[in-house]
């Protein structure tokens, strides 16, 4: 049984779900964001995107926001993103 | 990119609005679904987006249990296109039978491109090939082919080599002539058990000797024959022994030269009747053709210039022949030719013939004798031309050393 020290050392080699229960955001620029470790959209408008990370929600704000695609876990959201917010 | 849009569209797809008052959910549950949605678009209490065809059951129930509803806006690919033109049976027969057509006319060979030396005739090759069965329209096979390359190397003994190379309905037809082979000979190399001899090219008196290697066999004021040895390349010394060596030099002579030219005092002239010409267009497409006028052949006597323009698409040949003859009559009337214009005819035969003579080199004319002899049936003029020129003539000899 690993435990989640060894998960750590091993995290490089691991899918991001495997090591970590929480949410990886990646940030491109003020264009795109990847989420992953997602628990479902719970807004979607073209100015404002909320995500449900499990723990907290975060809100996406700008303009002509999309979701390019999605899938259980994982989501890409595409537009001008003027602001990123963590509501508990 | 392109390749996804193009599978969507044979799958075919649509654009659909769900609304509700939590369409989010609706989202949250197709994902969880595996369903591909795309385009979405999110507005206050509606998403829309697009979906393929196989998931429109999958959405509709899943928007139920949101409590939702869907409204299909817009049907895009190929199974609506061709719901759209089903009763249009006439589309889907041209369809066919223009696929058809094209599986069928590949099967030809459309255009016949051959590539020949100098030395042959492109238009005898052509057919010459026609004769063994490769021509523009003819079924395309294997084993022909490979046929006709051995045929044409029998029938016609100038080709030492012949490759035909079909590249879909093109075939293309390298040729190599034997003279052309012959042409290629190995790297000169010096032998070095052989000697040169300088011979004479005529008959003459010899009027100067320049030697520049080998022993001189002749003296100024000697009379020489054709193919006499003037110089030699084997130099004897006194002590009896001899030595090889290349001989090189020039040895002038004076030499008589008798030439004859004439000119028929009666002949026949060819006059064209250019304002009865007649122009005919016709096109051909695979040995088929197709006149385009109506004028007939002249009566009398006529000669044709034959026009003939391949037609091209998109910078490729296509088998469409466009011809267009222009037939000429003419008549034919005796002319007597009198004798100040056999004089200036025979003249310029003369100036063109001694020009020749003095374009050599180390050539000079002394003297020249023309007479003017009126016969029968034709006008004569004869020169005997007296020319100071190098009768030298390089001959190699080769030496078996024992």
């Amino acid at each position: 049984m690993k435990t989640d020290k060894d998960k750590e050392k091993n995290s490089d080699r691991l899918p991001f779900g495997e090591v970590f229960s929480g949410l990886r955001m990646t940030v491109h620029s003020n264009r795109e964001i990847d989420l992953e470790g997602c628990k479902g959209i719970l807004e979607y408008c073209s100015d404002s995107i909320k995500v449900n990370a499990g723990k907290f929600i975060i809100a996406f704000r700008g303009r002509g926001m999309q979701i390019k695609c999605m899938s259980e876990s994982e989501l890409i959201i595409e537009g001008y993103i003027l602001g990123i917010e963590y509501i508990n | 990119m392109i390749a996804v849009l193009f599978l969507r569209w044979i799958y075919g797809f649509f654009d659909f609005t769900v609304t509700g008052k939590f369409p989010e959910r609706f989202l949250n549950l197709a994902a969880k679904k595996g369903i591909r949605l795309w385009n979405t678009a999110g507005s206050k209490n509606s998403v829309t987006a697009s979906a393929n065809i196989s998931d429109t059951d999958m959405i509709q129930r899943l928007a139920k249990k949101s409590g939702c509803t869907v409204a299909i806006s817009k049907h895009h690919g190929l199974p609506y296109f061709c719901r759209k033109y089903k009763s249009r049976s006439g589309l889907l027969a041209g369809a066919v039978i223009g696929s058809v057509f094209c599986v069928y006319m590949s099967g030809f060979i459309w255009n016949v491109t051959v590539n020949v030396p100098d030395d042959l005739n492109e238009y005898e090759i052509r057919r010459e090939l026609a004769e063994t069965g490769l021509y523009e329209g003819v079924p395309y096979k294997y084993d022909d082919i490979s046929m006709t390359e051995r045929q044409i190397k029998i029938l016609d003994q100038r080709i030492s080599w012949i490759s035909i190379n079909v590249a879909g309905t093109n075939a293309v037809v390298e040729i190599s002539s034997k003279k052309d082979n012959s042409q290629r000979t190995a790297p000169d190399v010096q032998k070095p058990e052989s000697l040169v001899n300088m011979i004479s090219t005529s008959d003459a008196t010899v009027t100067k000797v320049e030697p520049m290697g080998g022993k001189p066999l002749v003296k100024v004021g000697d009379g020489v024959h054709k193919g006499q040895l003037l110089i030699s390349g084997v130099i004897p010394y006194t002590d009896g022994s001899s030595a090889i060596s290349d001989s090189e030099g020039k040895v002038f002579a004076k030499t008589y030269k008798k030439v004859c030219f004439s000119v028929p005092k009666k002949k026949n002239t060819v006059i064209a009747d250019t304002d009865h010409t007649c122009y005919k267009t016709a096109v051909s497409f695979f040995g088929i053709r197709i006149p385009f006028s109506l004028s007939g052949e002249p009566l009398s006597s006529s000669y044709k210039v034959l026009k003939e323009n391949k037609l091209t698409l998109l910078q490729n040949d296509i088998p469409i022949y466009v011809t267009n003859e222009t037939i000429v009559p003419y008549t034919v009337c005796p002319e007597t030719v009198s004798e100040s214009k056999a004089k200036d005819e025979l003249k310029k035969k003369y100036e063109l013939y001694r020009m020749f003579l003095l374009s050599k080199q180390d050539v000079s004319v002394l003297d020249e004798k023309i007479s003017f002899i009126d016969s029968n049936d034709k006008y004569t003029l004869t020169a005997i031309i007296t020319t100071e020129e190098n009768i030298c003539e390089k001959r190699t000899v080769e030496v078996r050393r024992e």
